[in-house]
């Protein structure tokens, strides 16, 4: 079959003109010296020279607020509205790791009772990843089993070929439905430079034992190693907002005496009144364990209840830390302890 | 279109009870008489009552599942949910999203046994739901008794209920007041029951647990202190049941708040053993 | 620096403080927090121009609160944090003994441009520090007089934009905001046990990350801090959304300047004018 090829400036055709129609369409966008995925319209320059988005790709199908309830309030009581159906959308810019992140949250919101808010929306996106070109110090996708040209997670996957082009691949058949509609802008002409460089799994080392995690979690779950892991943290949200796979939410109500709207909002367990009950009493009160918390549902919880890691080694809650946690220098460190058998 | 997990059942308030100065019943119906035939649930359970305009509060089902068409749910006014769920009046509208949470095993392990129901001050509710379910079905059970304590005189919930268990011939009550909780200022009048608080009482109360069921329920403190007496009493840790309380907001397992360890409560409790407890990290 | 290390090891082994909170470095162009309980852990401390995190905000940590007496590492903005807990009464000045930095400037840490100096740097008026239980380092550049009034220029551009082009300048900023409060952790001044965007009875401010949520909250914070910030940029380094937020700060700041002819955390005696009241206080708003 033909090399499906197409560059930046078809691309950004291809992006304005979905997004002039009932699509969404998410793309990297420039703001203030760092590139962001956010939701463009027909005119939005579209920004292709960064490494890796501040924010992650969750946003797109798990958006910051959205509301699950609408009522109305009158003389014969309360009405209750639906929302209406989720539209389709069109994710491009995130890396495979923020692809792989999608397949993780669906078991979540597919536990037992579906969310239709996430499942249905996830179901209407086409997800266009770009292989990475680079990589900085944070970056620990191969540690847990994922590549930096990965495809699980996305309906097509770009891989460079020059700094302007890259390369089409349909992973799914909803990927390879997109390219044949959209057949008349993927067919650039650039040729590959040799020149450029792009990043295998080898170029990435793998940093710790990802299976050595749980197990030294479960049996050090009162050690005093999680004191000094954590002593800096300072108990924000910057890391859980800007993790691809962490999903906590709260549920509130917005209303007048007539009207109202429940919404389901970001939130996060690292928040110090994230479990503060109307009684005042707060199972998590203190910082170290709010951060274990976040820690041990990633690398234990999640894997006791769905058998996989809710994590792909981005490595953005590194960067965006303030005080200066690192992920990978911690799971280094308990990997490390789990060997020597230490506490 | 894909159904919204989310969405809750219309209720209508039947009645209002107040049990204490802060703590209400509320007996709930459905508006839709097609819901109310399709709705069941077991003891154990609970749901998420809302305030419209306020929003969603967690409480257990406080009624038996043996009785159909309503629902009780029985809560103390502590923030704004609460506060808006105070002031509800009989014909008013609320919310309710449930049945949710497993439950308490009561056709499958608890008949033919003996029961020795425990609570503290508003923990009573959640044992009352199972409490009723054992009477509605009296002759598949052995003994019944009931130890339950609080603070103050006032603070003692289901008042009426409390002295049909203690008329009942089948039933052996024992109730207890915190020392100082039988003031007249608590509205009591000649108090007859016991004083002191609820884990020594149960301790002097000569219940025989060999063989026997235990549910409990209470505050942290309450529980911690009980846990080993029932131990003594006799009781086999598998057969102590209790019903832990945390946190909640969506009640699906989704929200990420109500777990300790991998033990999400909305999901794999709120029931559960003293066996199971022992297993989970001290993180409640 | 040596000096640092010395210093610790003696406040630990000799039991003068059982904790010192300084800086190590964390890769080739980043520093970030420690903190150091044993004297041999002390060899990791540094201090250079990536220094730039205000330590000031662990002090009203529980755990730090609960230490017999705590060592901290701080620059002259930093120590103009301490200086203002002490006089809102959340330390005391026996409870912090403070390493004082001579320091000429630090980058702002941000990527991907982490070599630019701090804005608040050119105008900085305590590169020695001056209050401390003793000072470190080679002595820095002369500092801006005292009595300077400082006028930044951002600030002065946005006070020349009219009321509709600052109304859309600050709308288009604050909808970026993603609610984390990395702002009000990072800060050292935000240390409420309970802040105003946790209560709930009422809600005073919407907990979601829209429009009006978002204004009211750095709105609201803002103006908490009017009188009591000191400038020291963190807020504005560690937001995800790159939101300008000494911005706002700083207008506030020159506000107050104008007004109460105040700057905080200069001086241990004095107190925020926002905080406290004094009988001739003037009363013309009262009509």
């Amino acid at each position: 079959m033909a090399e499906i090829i197409i560059n930046r400036e078809k691309m950004t055709q291809l992006l304005h003109e979905i997004a002039g129609g009932e699509t969404e369409v998410f793309a990297p966008v420039l703001k203030e010296e760092a590139a962001y995925i956010t939701k463009i319209s027909q005119d939005t320059p579209i920004h292709y020279d960064f490494f890796i988005t501040v924010n992650s790709v969750k946003e797109a199908i798990f958006p910051r607020y959205e509301p699950i309830l609408k009522y109305k309030i009158d003389q014969e009581g309360v009405k209750l509205e639906d929302i209406p159906p989720m539209k389709p959308i069109v994710l491009f810019g995130g890396h495979p790791c923020d692809a792989a992140s999608l397949m993780l949250m669906e078991k979540l919101f597919g536990w037992d009772y579906n969310d239709h808010f996430y499942l249905d929306r996830r179901n209407k996106t086409i997800v266009i990843t770009l292989a990475c070109n680079e990589f900085d110090k944070d970056c620990f996708c191969t540690s847990l089993g994922y590549s930096p040209h990965g495809e699980i997670g996305s309906d097509i996957l770009l891989e460079s070929i020059s700094k302007e082009a890259w390369k089409a691949k349909a992973v799914t058949d909803r990927g390879k439905a997109f390219l044949e509609k959209h057949t008349a802008l993927f067919n650039a002409t650039e040729k590959p430079d040799p020149a450029f460089k792009t990043i295998q799994d080898k170029d990435i080392p793998v940093g710790f034992d990802k299976d050595a995690v749980k197990p030294w979690i479960k049996e050090n779950f009162e050690s005093e190693e999680w004191k000094k892991i954590t002593s800096k943290c300072w108990s924000c949200a910057a890391c859980t907002y800007v993790c691809p796979t962490c999903h906590c939410f709260d549920i509130t109500d917005d209303a007048s005496m007539w009207s109202g709207i429940r919404t389901k909002n970001w939130d996060a367990c690292t928040m110090p009144i994230f479990t503060l009950h109307a009684s005042q009493h707060n199972p998590r009160e203190a910082y170290y364990q709010r951060y274990r918390q976040r820690i041990a549902h990633k690398y234990s919880y999640y894997v006791d209840l769905f058998k996989v890691i809710s994590c792909t080694g981005c490595g953005r809650c590194s960067r965006v830390c303030g005080a200066g946690m690192n992920i990978l220098e911690i799971l280094t460190r308990i990997s490390n302890l789990a060997k020597k058998g230490g506490k | 279109m894909s159904e919204n997990i989310y969405k809750p059942y219309l209720m209508k308030v039947a009645e209002v009870r107040d049990e204490t100065p802060d703590i209400k019943t509320l007996k709930l119906e459905f508006r839709d008489p097609a819901e109310a035939e399709k709705f069941s649930f077991k003891a154990g359970q609970f749901g998420l009552y809302s305030a419209f305009g306020a929003g969603e509060s967690t409480f257990c089902i406080a009624s038996s599942p043996t009785r159909k068409g309503y629902i009780e749910c029985t809560f103390r006014v502590a923030g704004r949910v609460t506060s808006q769920l105070r002031d509800v009046n009989p014909g008013d509208t609320i919310g309710f999203r449930g049945p949710y949470g497993n439950t308490f095993p009561v056709e499958e392990k608890f008949t033919g046994k003996s029961i020795t129901f425990v609570a503290g001050g508003i923990a009573l509710p959640p044992v009352r739901c199972v409490i009723w379910n054992v009477l509605d079905m009296r002759n598949k059970f052995k003994d019944i008794n009931i130890v339950y304590g609080a603070k103050t005189y006032q603070d003692l919930v289901y008042k009426d209920e409390l002295q049909q268990w203690q008329d009942a011939k089948d039933i052996n009550l024992i109730k207890t007041l915190d020392p100082g909780g039988d003031k007249a200022e608590y509205g009591c009048n000649n108090w007859d029951g016991k004083m002191g608080f609820v884990p020594t009482v149960l301790k002097e109360s000569g219940i025989n647990g060999k063989g026997g069921i235990a549910v409990l329920c209470g505050p942290p403190i309450m529980i911690k202190l009980s846990l080993p007496v029932l131990v003594e009493l006799g009781f086999a840790k598998e057969n102590i049941y209790t019903t832990l309380e945390n946190k909640m907001k969506c009640g699906l397992g989704k929200c990420g708040r109500c777990n300790v360890g991998s033990f999400y409560v909305c999901k794999h409790g709120p029931v559960l053993t003293a066996a199971d407890l022992e297993t989970m990290p001290d993180e409640f | 620096m040596k000096e640092i290390i010395d210093k610790a090891k003696e406040l630990l082994s000799q039991g003068t403080v059982d904790l010192v909170i300084g800086y190590e470095q964390c890769g080739d162009k980043q520093c970030r927090p420690l903190f150091v309980e044993k004297p041999e852990e002390a060899d990791k401390l540094v201090f250079n121009e990536y220094c730039v995190h205000n330590l000031a905000t662990y002090l009203t940590r529980p755990e730090v609160k609960k230490t017999k007496r705590v060592a901290i590492v701080a620059k002259g903005c930093d120590i103009r944090a301490i200086i203002n807990l002490i006089t809102e009464n959340q330390s005391t000045r026996e409870h912090v003994y403070i390493i004082g930095m001579n320091c000429p400037g630090v980058i702002s840490g941000k990527a991907p441009n982490p070599t630019k100096h701090h804005a608040k740097c050119q105008y900085c008026k305590v590169r020695a520090p001056h209050i401390s239980d003793v000072t470190l380092g080679p002595t820095p550049p002369e500092s801006v007089p005292m009595d300077k009034t400082i006028i930044h220029q951002d600030v002065e551009e946005l006070k020349n934009k009219t009321k509709e082009e600052r109304w859309a300048f600050w709308k288009a900023q604050l909808s970026k905001c993603i609610r984390c409060y990395a702002c009000r952790q990072a800060c050292p001044m935000c240390y409420c046990n309970r802040c105003i965007v946790d209560l709930n009875t009422p809600q005073w401010i919407d907990t979601r990350s829209n429009l009006r949520g978002n204004l009211d909250w750095n709105i609201v914070r803002a103006y908490h801090l009017s009188g009591r910030c000191i400038d020291c940029g963190e807020c504005e380094r560690v937001c995800p959304a790159n939101i300008p937020l000494m911005l706002l700060n700083r207008t506030l700041q020159e506000e107050v300047k104008e007004k109460f002819n105040f700057e905080s955390g200069y001086d241990l005696e004095a107190c925020p004018p926002l905080t406290v009241f004094e009988k001739d206080d003037h009363e013309n708003f009262i009509r």
